[in-house]
């Protein structure tokens, strides 16, 4: 059976022109405006595998269409297809829609294919897991619960993960790269605090890595930089869980650090 | 008087000397007459007694032998002296005191009111005797009134005398102070006043040795004084011709640097509204771009298998005008045909590349608008000053920035007949894109936002008048908003110079006007007047920003 792609754009000639092309592929779903899309999300006799939106429409924006399929629909994979997107835009559609790519607009053919239809497995997985697998509950503080990992020498975020954490699970620290490398290999880490920059050094390659060696590990990373390539980019290679500004707003990291770990136990 | 006085200090100080020199020749007046009338009391009471005496001697026969006549010849001879003024000679019986005059003579001499104690008068008695007989009493009297009349002649000639050394030794002194005080007193004031308004070689005599002579001295010293001090300034001055010049060579320096700076303000001003004009036509152009290179891509695929299709189509026409082509062969090509028409090329999927066509006919056809827009607003190749409708520029500035009104903002344009005037319509859209972009950035996060647009012609204007509903701008910030750098942006993102530019090109080069009015949390309105016919035909000048 071909998987469902909900496409949304407020341009009806990009909805057609998508439309056409993953024909052979989806079972293609459009919508010209948000409200529309989270209808269809929410009251849908049919599992949406991937949502693709566009950002800037009149009413309701991507991001906020991506929140509510995380709401609705959990296992939707969500894309950004946007030509622009201003930072803040980015930032929310990574800690409220939890992105699952950015595509710039205009896209290149076959980059966007590849990416929709990789997306169209996952949610295929995800809808088939939901269904099967009820997700068994462990409780919190067992001997298998994966710890966190703090990659800052910044001594400020390291005793503010611990105010969060208060030995609720295992914290490891490491000051340098090559220490962060060793404690995963030998220690078992879910969720990974990290710097965009560490000692003047881009942790970038270190964050992409991650996602390669432990597809698992979710990724929260900390910036006091506002650069929208660069979050495209942590997106799309990092596929980071969350980002959050410096100085750390402590009511935002706490929600996010626990929701991570919430994740992590119950996987 | 008092003026008369207070002009000299000569004529105080000859006053002051005429006075002590009267004051002591009165006092030796008065001396020597004192002195003359005792000397002349004396002189008379001598006289009486020699007078007496010689009497006396005199009388002492004549009257032992009763030669009354004689007695009274040698009376008379003795009243001729002036100063007496009575004999008397009388006979005195010592049994019986009887009086009896014997001679006697007198002047006229009012006695009267004169007591015998009076010095006035000088009594002076003796007795006449012969061996031991008493002869006679001779009683003398002197009048000290010719003595008196005398001194006071005297007195009265010494007071003229003295009047007269006065008037001489008034007379010396004036001259001698005049000749030693005031001269050389003078000449220093005229020294003085010649110093004082600036000639420092006038001559000053200081060969005197008194008072004078020091003070011509001591003008001396602070005539060398102040030239030393001229001398001194006169160097500061040139030193100080040398600061001013380094000073004045600095602060223009500092302005060069400050026009700089300024003109690269303003070039930054330009290009952060280039930047969000290209961001905002780049979205634009985005939309229909992405669509027209999918179909595209799209089309090649199709093209390829309609290449297949033509193909195969071709194969089985061949194998059917082959008449010995075994009966599955056909069957097969037929299939396969049929199979390409039904699978890729079916009448949806046909219709559906129609669609797609036209949609990027649509979408081509949407960005040559934009850049023809793009052409209209920016006018690069259109000449500087024309005749040029504002409704045409507000009308390209909207399409410009239409990616920023899309979502929530609507646009009532509310154009009246307005005449093209001359302007620098380039100039102009700028000052129309910093406006309304500021009416959009003013209704950030507002639900439905409404510019209202507005032209008319008023008495010699032509009137744009920009509305929104926005946030409005306070009371107390309004006054600033047209100031080079003032800006409520933060920091980095606004240069504060977007309506100084505006006002620049609005009032100094076209003599317009921009005004604004708001009300917070209502709205604000923005009044652009250009006049109908140019009140200047001077070429705007970039220059003119900076200068301004």
């Amino acid at each position: 059976m071909k998987p469902t792609v909900l496409f949304v754009d407020d341009e009806p000639a990009i909805l057609r022109s998508l439309s056409m092309m993953f024909r052979p592929y989806a079972t293609v779903l459009k919508a010209n405006n948000g409200t529309d899309a989270v209808k269809m999300l929410e009251h849908g006799d049919r599992a949406i595998h991937v949502l693709v939106s566009d950002q800037r429409m009149p009413g309701m924006e991507g991001v906020d269409v991506l929140r509510h399929a995380k709401k609705f629909s959990p296992n939707t994979v969500r894309i950004l297809l946007t030509g622009y997107a201003d930072f803040a835009a980015i930032v929310g559609s990574v800690n409220d829609g939890e992105v699952y790519k950015y595509i710039n607009k205009p896209w290149n053919r076959i980059e966007l294919l590849v990416q929709v239809l990789e997306a169209t497995k996952i949610g295929v997985k995800q809808f088939e897991d939901s269904r099967h697998q009820p997700k068994p509950v462990t409780a919190l503080g067992g001997t298998d619960v994966p710890g966190v990992l703090i990659v800052d020498d910044d001594a400020a975020t390291v005793s503010a993960v611990e105010q969060v954490l208060v030995g609720s699970v295992q914290l490891h620290v490491a000051n340098t790269l090559e220490e962060a490398v060793e404690l995963l290999r030998r220690r078992n880490i879910g969720l990974v605090i990290t710097e965009l920059k560490l000692d003047s050094k881009d942790t970038m390659v270190f964050i992409k890595y991650l996602k390669k060696a432990y597809p698992s590990i979710l990724t929260l990373v900390l910036t006091s930089f506002r650069d929208s390539l660069q979050v495209v980019e942590l997106i799309n290679s990092g596929r980071i869980y969350r980002l959050l500004p410096k100085p750390i707003r402590f009511g935002l990291f706490k929600m996010s650090i626990e929701r991570a770990i919430r994740l992590q136990t119950m996987v | 008087m008092k003026d008369f006085l207070s002009k000299s200090v000569v004529r105080k100080m000859n006053l002051m000397v005429l006075v002590a020199i009267t004051l002591g020749l009165v006092g030796f007046g008065m001396g020597i007459g004192y002195y003359n009338y005792t000397r002349t009391i004396q002189d008379l009471t001598s006289t009486a007694s020699n007078t007496i005496e010689l009497a006396t001697v005199a009388l002492r026969e004549p009257l032992w032998s009763f030669d009354e006549d004689i007695a009274q010849t040698i009376v008379d001879a003795m009243m001729l002296d002036e100063n007496v003024a009575r004999i008397q000679v009388f006979t005195e019986n010592k049994e019986k005191p009887t009086l009896f005059s014997v001679a006697e003579s007198f002047k006229d001499v009012d006695f009267s009111g004169l007591s015998a104690d009076q010095a006035d008068v000088i009594h002076k008695s003796s007795d006449i005797t012969r061996g031991k007989e008493y002869v006679a009493t001779i009683e003398i009297a002197i009048t000290t009134l010719k003595a008196r009349d005398f001194i006071r002649n005297t007195t009265i000639a010494i007071g003229l005398l003295v009047l007269g050394l006065i008037v001489v030794l008034t007379t010396i002194l004036t001259i001698s102070a005049n000749r030693s005080i005031k001269r050389p007193l003078n000449q220093l004031e005229q020294s003085a006043d010649l110093l004082g308004h600036g000639d420092l070689d006038a001559e000053i005599d200081v060969s005197r040795s008194d008072e004078i002579g020091r003070l011509a001295v001591s003008f001396v010293n602070m005539r060398e004084a102040i030239r030393l001090k001229i001398r001194e300034l006169e160097q500061l001055n040139e030193t100080l011709d040398a600061r001013v010049q380094e000073r004045t060579k600095k602060l223009s320096v500092a302005y060069e640097n400050l026009k700089e700076a300024q003109a690269s303000l303003i070039q930054s001003e330009k290009m952060a509204s280039l930047g969000q004009m290209v961001a905002g036509v780049a979205h634009e152009v985005n939309t229909p771009l992405a669509y027209v290179k999918n179909n595209v891509e799209a089309f090649a695929d199709v093209l390829g298998q309609v290449k297949e299709y033509v193909h195969e189509s071709g194969q089985l026409l061949q194998i059917l005008e082959e008449a010995d082509t075994p009966q599955r062969d056909l069957s097969e090509q037929k299939e396969l045909v049929s199979n390409l028409a039904d699978e890729s090329l079916d009448a949806e999927f046909l219709q559906e590349c129609d669609d797609l066509v036209r949609d990027s006919v649509n979408g081509l056809e949407q960005i040559s608008e934009l850049v023809t827009s793009l052409k209209d607003f920016s006018r690069m190749d259109r000449a500087k000053m024309d005749n040029f409708n504002l409704n045409d520029g507000i009308n390209s500035t909207l399409r410009i920035i239409n990616s920023l009104l899309k979502s929530n903002i609507i646009v009532e344009k509310n154009f009246g007949e307005i005449p093209p005037i001359s302007c620098s319509p380039s100039q102009i859209n700028q000052v129309f894109l910093n406006i309304l972009t500021n009416s959009v950035q003013a209704m950030e996060g507002k639900k439905k936002g409404l510019i209202r647009i507005t032209t008319r012609v008023r008495k010699n204007n032509v009137e744009v008048i920009i509305q929104d509903n926005g946030k409005g701008i306070p009371d107390n910030v309004l006054p600033k908003i047209q100031d080079p750098f003032f800006t409520t942006k933060p920091v980095g993102q606004g240069t504060g110079l977007g309506l100084t530019i505006s006002r620049q090109i609005i009032v100094q080069q076209h003599g317009g006007k921009l005004h604004h009015k708001s009300v917070v949390g209502v709205g604000t309105a923005t009044l652009i007047a250009l006049p109908l016919t140019p009140t200047t035909d001077m070429p705007p000048n970039e220059a003119d920003l900076v200068t301004a």
